[in-house]
């Protein structure tokens, strides 16, 4: 069977994939181990996920709920590895992160050359309409702007250091992020296999109002809803490593607040459950930084560039026989509604006659 | 005159299939989810069929357009024209967009121009998104 919603890539089938599994947690932990089942998990267009149940301990029949998490045969521009992000969690838990732990790192389990690792399975909500929109959420979207804002801070409290992520130069004073930011815009526009003019525009303003003197730190480079796993009660924790880089501590500050993240919440600009003067409000009492709106818009015009070139990306997935989810080509069609919010971000700061 | 049924009606009728006689029958969740994204998918371009049976030639019409407002706006001389300019005029007007002088004039005008082919395209694609130029927490 084809495994991630129908990979093309070698993948195993789910029953060799269970006695793999065995085999490395018997290896890892123990010799007791079973693996009692194996089974797919949608909801990650980029990485493989999959649901695992484990009897850990020698004396218990009680199974451990366990995701593994695989490199795909196909990644979205900027995305590290399994092997690098397994190493990068255990800074950010070091930092007092609420994230959960990277364990028992394996190559090819799910096919050649792809790292993989495990982590505990979480209770809670990790779908974003979900705890935007439900009423059993409505305790919980109440309190998670003050823990949100505090593991954002943990995160920014991570300083940069050579050889953690597949980034030179990071901790030279010359480091740049708004620049290094606009190189990134600029090589993944190039890559596009058409050209989008509406990007192109939205990078000349971009150029024309870059921020100087920022900070670099340790950004997540996902902090959205669809990343956070949320309970009735609050924030159980944050997820998905898989594109934090180093950068400006705004940088993450205007990821959550993008449109596409806040479902269809619009008069709640951070995440769909804040206001934003509340989140950088929120996001300042925690770190004690100061947080400049323009820097953030800039950022957020900044973001919604290279989420439009990801959606573009991850139809290319699709079409170039990659991956065969043809949910790649759904979100492919939408990278229009994040031209469209570019521009309109730039026109509410005034267009190009302010830059 | 198209034969009937034209590529719209066809593309309706398979999300009608899609969406109502195979669901029922899908039972694997993350198929079920993926049938519901095909459907939509089929939905859609059938109302982008119905509204715009000819997208690349407006495209080309718009590109052109702009173009031509880009050149009036920048002084003479400036981003002459490449090859590309009159086999695919996105990619003149993309590449023009990169290298031309920095102009504000010319670059708030192709913001507006730039916005209506991509209100168009979101009216069709997405009905439910909003379009409003501003929001009570920008």
């Amino acid at each position: 069977m084809l495994l991630d919603g129908g990979t093309v890539a070698a993948a195993v089938s789910l029953t060799e994939l269970r006695a793999r599994i065995e085999a490395h947690l018997r290896e890892a932990v123990g010799p007791w181990v079973a693996v009692d089942s194996v089974a797919p998990l949608g909801g990650g267009a980029c990485q493989e996920l999959f649901a695992v149940s484990a009897r850990l301990e020698r004396d218990t029949h009680e199974p451990a709920a366990l995701v593994l998490r695989s490199d795909a045969p196909s990644a979205l521009w900027g995305s590290i590895g399994r092997d690098v992000e397994a190493r990068l969690i255990e800074v950010a838990r070091a930092a007092g992160v609420q994230t959960p732990p990277a364990l028992w790192l394996a190559r090819d389990l799910v096919r050649p050359g792809a790292w993989a690792y495990f982590m505990p399975r979480l209770e809670g909500e990790t779908l974003g309409r979900r705890i935007v929109h439900e009423p059993r959420f409505e305790a919980a979207r109440a309190r998670l702007l003050e823990p949100l804002a505090e593991q954002l801070g943990r995160i920014h409290s991570v300083a940069p250091r050579e050889g953690l992520l597949p980034e030179p130069g990071v901790s030279d004073s010359n480091h740049d992020p708004p620049r290094a930011a606009l190189e990134r815009l600029r090589q993944r526009l190039d890559a596009l296999p058409q050209p989008r003019p509406a990007l192109e525009l939205a990078l000349r303003w971009l150029e024309a109002r870059a921020p100087t003197d920022s900070e670099t730190v340790l950004c997540h480079g996902d902090f959205r809803m669809g990343n956070f796993v949320v309970g009735e009660q609050g924030l159980v924790a944050v997820l998905d490593w898989e594109f934090a880089h180093w950068g400006a501590p705004a940088e993450d500050l205007a990821w959550i607040c993008m449109r596409d993240w806040r479902f269809g919440r619009l008069d709640r600009a951070c995440a769909g459950i804040a206001r934003r003067a509340d989140w950088y409000a929120a996001y300042a009492r925690a770190t004690g930084r100061r947080v400049d709106p323009d820097e953030v818009r800039w950022w957020e015009v900044a973001s919604n560039v290279a989420w439009a070139a990801g959606c573009v990306e991850q139809g290319e997935r699709y079409l170039s026989g990659r991956s065969a989810d043809i949910e790649l080509l759904a979100i492919a069609r939408r990278a229009c509604e994040m031209e469209w919010e570019a521009l309109r971000l730039i026109g509410r700061a005034g267009g190009f006659a302010r830059a | 005159m198209l034969e009937r049924p034209d590529p719209a009606a066809l593309l309706e009728a398979l999300a009608r299939f899609l969406a109502e006689d195979l669901r029922t029958a899908v039972e694997r969740p993350d198929l079920a989810y993926r049938l519901r994204i095909a459907a939509h998918l089929c939905g859609s371009l059938a109302a982008q069929w119905r509204s715009e049976p000819d997208e690349s030639s407006r495209t080309r019409l718009e590109a052109e357009g702009m173009l031509r407002q880009l050149r009036a706006e920048l002084p003479p001389g400036t981003a002459p024209d490449s090859d590309q300019a009159h086999r695919d005029p996105t990619v003149e007007l993309a590449r023009r967009i990169r290298t031309a002088p920095y102009d504000a004039a010319a670059f708030d005008a192709l913001l507006a121009a730039l916005r209506e082919p991509l209100a168009r395209r979101l009216r069709l694609r997405n009905p439910r998104f909003d379009l409003a130029e501003r929001f009570e927490d920008d």
